[in-house]
């Protein structure tokens, strides 16, 4: 079956927008959405077909305690008190982290010697790598992360297994013990670059984890089911 | 709030500035927070989506470019699908059913004259489709229904509501298209 018939792709692209496509269908095509800029267009191009339908809907003021906890998935909020709050669940990070010898990333050889990567607007294109960190899984590259300036760069390799039902997250566990702070969601396949919401440098980094995570991320402020860590390696 | 003025927050948002996502958060929260009323029929549904939608956008602010259009687009995208995936997910199934009979969610309004062209464009191009099209365009799209549970709600059968729908989206775009 061609997918990217014209017409097809075009009723697809309005099924995902509008919801109706479900299941294996959605997630086929979110990995069509990811391989091809064809498709990712056409879903841009009803999304804005479509969005004016919302003008219909009333405004609704959410309650105060949305934008609350927002703050405190985000990190805005007093770590101390979120410390405390997700104890146990960082007790388990602290935990693996304990037992992580330093890492043997033998991948970053390779990482670095990869082509210079697009540049990024607003990145100055001579902004030095400067931490890296490979998440690897029975010696299999499955991400590689890279900190430049205040960008981080996390690239996924085709191991990544993909999901509509959970994200990954990552987090930077410090060395003096305080809670695992979250660096964002990981992509599942390709490539992203964004603003770093935390300096990676001004905080003594005993490690850097991946956890399994309901979508969207991590509800508690703190990482759920930490499946890989890894060291961060200064350059 | 002007679009300019949600670029430049976004822009912002997307080097890490706080001040940014909250005055982003409070202008574009009560339209965004209708959308996911209007999906989830749960007011506590509708802040988790809410808030995990946020939380999105924080992280990824970075990957909005204009080729997504507006950012209020890109913005309630990201909040529809959040919808959807929780809609889908087997826990918000089981009491979905209940929740798609009930009298009491949010009312559509329709704007007497609608300020944006593109808004003026919709209306126009809504009120050329048959009845049926529309009605299950909205059960879908306001709704968050899939085929089956259009179905379900109405009696049509499955590849009625199939071809009803794609008929109208097609109508619907070839309108604002031209």
């Amino acid at each position: 079956m061609n997918y990217l018939n014209d017409e097809r792709l075009d009723a697809l692209a309005a099924d995902y927008v509008m919801g109706t496509m479900q299941g294996q269908a959605r997630r086929r095509f979110v990995r069509l959405m990811q391989a091809y800029q064809k498709v990712r267009e056409r879903v841009w191009h009803w999304e804005q077909l479509l969005a004016p339908m919302n003008a219909r809907v009333e405004d609704q003021q959410p309650p105060e305690r949305v934008w609350q906890e927002i703050s405190r998935r985000v990190g805005f909020l007093d770590t101390t008190q979120s410390a405390a709050n997700d104890e146990p669940q960082s007790k388990g990070v602290m935990a693996w982290a304990g037992g992580f010898a330093t890492a043997a990333v033998l991948l970053i050889g390779v990482f670095l010697m990869r082509p210079d990567p697009t540049v990024v607007p607003g990145v100055a294109p001579e902004t030095m790598i400067e931490q890296v960190a490979v998440f690897t899984q029975n010696d299999q590259p499955l991400w590689l992360m890279e900190v430049a300036g205040n960008e981080l760069t996390v690239q996924a390799t085709a191991a990544v297994e993909t999901s509509d039902q959970h994200d990954y997250e990552l987090w930077i566990v410090p060395e003096d013990g305080s809670a695992p702070v979250s660096l964002g969601l990981m992509p599942e396949s390709g490539r992203i670059t964004r603003a770093l919401a935390v300096n990676t440098h001004d905080i003594a980094i005993k490690a850097v984890a991946v956890s399994l995570e309901a979508p969207g991320g991590s509800v508690t402020g703190a990482p759920g089911e930490v499946l890989y860590v890894t060291g961060l390696t200064i350059l | 709030m002007d679009p300019e003025f949600q670029l430049q927050l976004i822009r912002a948002v997307a080097r890490g500035e706080r001040p940014a996502f909250e005055e982003l958060y409070q202008a574009t929260g009560p339209k965004l927070y209708g959308v996911a009323m209007q999906l989830m029929r749960s007011p506590e549904r509708a802040e988790e989506a809410l808030q995990e939608a946020f939380v999105k956008i924080w992280h990824n602010a970075a990957d909005y470019h204009q080729g997504r259009g507006s950012v209020m687009t890109w913005m309630s995208s990201i909040v529809r699908y959040r919808c959807i995936d929780l809609l889908r997910s087997k826990s918000a199934k089981e009491d979905r059913q209940d929740s798609l009979d009930e009298e009491g969610a949010p009312e559509l309004i329709a704007p007497e004259q609608p300020e944006d062209p593109e808004n003026q464009a919709l209306e126009r191009c809504m009120q050329t489709l048959d009845t049926h099209d529309l009605q299950y365009i909205h059960l879908a799209y306001y709704r968050g229904m899939t085929h089956a549970e259009i179905q379900a709600h109405t009696g049509t059968p499955l590849g009625t509501v199939k071809s009803w729908i794609r008929r109208g989206l097609q109508r619907l775009k070839r309108c604002l298209e031209e």
